[in-house]
């Protein structure tokens, strides 16, 4: 049995140069008493070859991206630290996505007012905050609005002037 | 990653020199397998053992033509990760449990080192170790690099073709003998030839 010859057609098959059935009769021509395993192992060897080389490829890139320290991302350094820390940005990540609905909420109650009502409560607004210097009483006015069901208004007001924060307590 | 890279990297990936690819998938996965398998009670080392091993068994993917593109390259690799860290929790479970029982009969006992992630690419490394640096070279160089006979000719020393023919072929019994005594190593790599 010559294994240069063998391994030739193992090649030539291996590589789709011949197929299962003509490599199987050459190979028995040469006295291989198990084809199929003969078969198998080869293209197992070639398999082990192919990725000892790709494995080459990646320890190379490995070391360098290793060296680089590119993959120590704080958040995933230590076992303990980075549960909490991933805890953490998921509370934040949910926080945030409360306030967008809440934002959302907002945006759509504001939108559901009536033609120019947004305008109108702006303007109230404005003219509450700018009399309350010579108003007897702004806060009053500011209340009546709150009672009456004007809340955009009273809302927009203590926005709009950081002072009207002095209304809230009198709220009922 | 959009569609235009996605088949680029998958191209480069079937070439003889993938470190380019190979970096590109480093950069944009190996932080989330990072993630996952300290998430999943690992460390830094075990999840660059796992990536390693993911990226491997990727690539090999990608050679044989077995990527069917029906999920993306992240799904994909991702997976891979989860699965082989999967099978690797198991293994240290069984060996704890192992263990354990084996405390309860012999209080002599001690305990071996803190395991690390048993990985194929070490049994192929231990192969690559036993056939020696020229049968290394030769073997890479046919099989891996795709070279022909005439271009190692004029890699190596010999005196012609046959002789060359005849190294490579000793070489490749060698590294069949060490393959056929890993039983689990040639079982793997069998298993990868014949099953999708």
């Amino acid at each position: 049995m010559n294994d240069v010859q063998i391994d030739t057609v193992l090649d030539e098959l291996a590589a789709g140069r011949l197929s299962e059935q003509e490599a199987g009769s050459m190979l028995t021509g040469m006295g291989v008493a198990n084809v199929t395993e003969a078969i198998r192992l080869h293209q197992a060897a070639v398999q082990l070859v192919e990725q000892y080389g790709t494995l080459q490829s990646i320890k190379r890139v490995r070391l360098q991206y290793e060296a680089t320290g590119i993959q120590t991302a704080p958040a995933a350094k230590a076992s303990t630290g980075s549960v909490v820390s991933l805890l953490a940005r998921r509370v934040m990540q949910a926080a945030a996505a409360i306030l967008l609905l809440a934002g959302a909420w907002g945006l759509y109650s504001v939108g559901s007012y009536s033609n120019g009502q947004m305008l109108a409560d702006m303007q109230t607004a404005y003219s509450l905050n700018t009399s309350r210097a010579g108003a007897a009483q702004p806060e009053d006015e500011l209340v009546a609005a709150f009672r009456a069901g004007n809340y955009s208004a009273t809302v927009a007001a203590w926005l709009l002037h950081p002072a009207a924060n002095c209304f809230w307590p009198a709220m009922p | 990653m959009n569609a235009a890279n996605h088949q680029q990297l998958l191209l480069a990936l079937q070439q003889p020199n993938i470190d380019q690819p190979v970096a590109e998938l480093y950069r944009q996965f190996h932080p989330s397998v990072l993630a996952m398998v300290i998430a999943q009670g690992g460390t830094e080392e075990d999840a660059n053992d796992v990536f390693q091993d993911s990226m491997l068994s990727f690539v090999q993917t990608v050679k044989a033509g077995k990527f069917r593109g029906e999920s993306s390259i992240k799904t994909f690799f991702i997976s891979i990760a989860r699965h082989l860290w999967m099978n690797e929790l198991r293994s240290r479970q069984r060996r704890q449990q192992r263990h354990e029982n084996y405390m309860q009969t012999n209080d002599q006992w001690q305990a071996p080192p803190a395991g690390s992630v048993v990985c194929q690419s070490k049994g192929i490394e231990t192969v690559f170790e036993h056939i020696g640096e020229v049968c290394r070279q030769l073997l890479l160089g046919f099989y891996f690099e795709k070279k022909s006979m005439r271009q190692l000719l004029d890699q190596f020393s010999y005196d012609n073709e046959q002789v060359l023919r005849n190294k490579k072929s000793k070489c490749l019994k060698k590294a069949k003998e060490l393959l056929a005594s890993d039983t689990l190593l040639t079982e793997s790599l069998k298993s990868q030839l014949y099953h999708e």
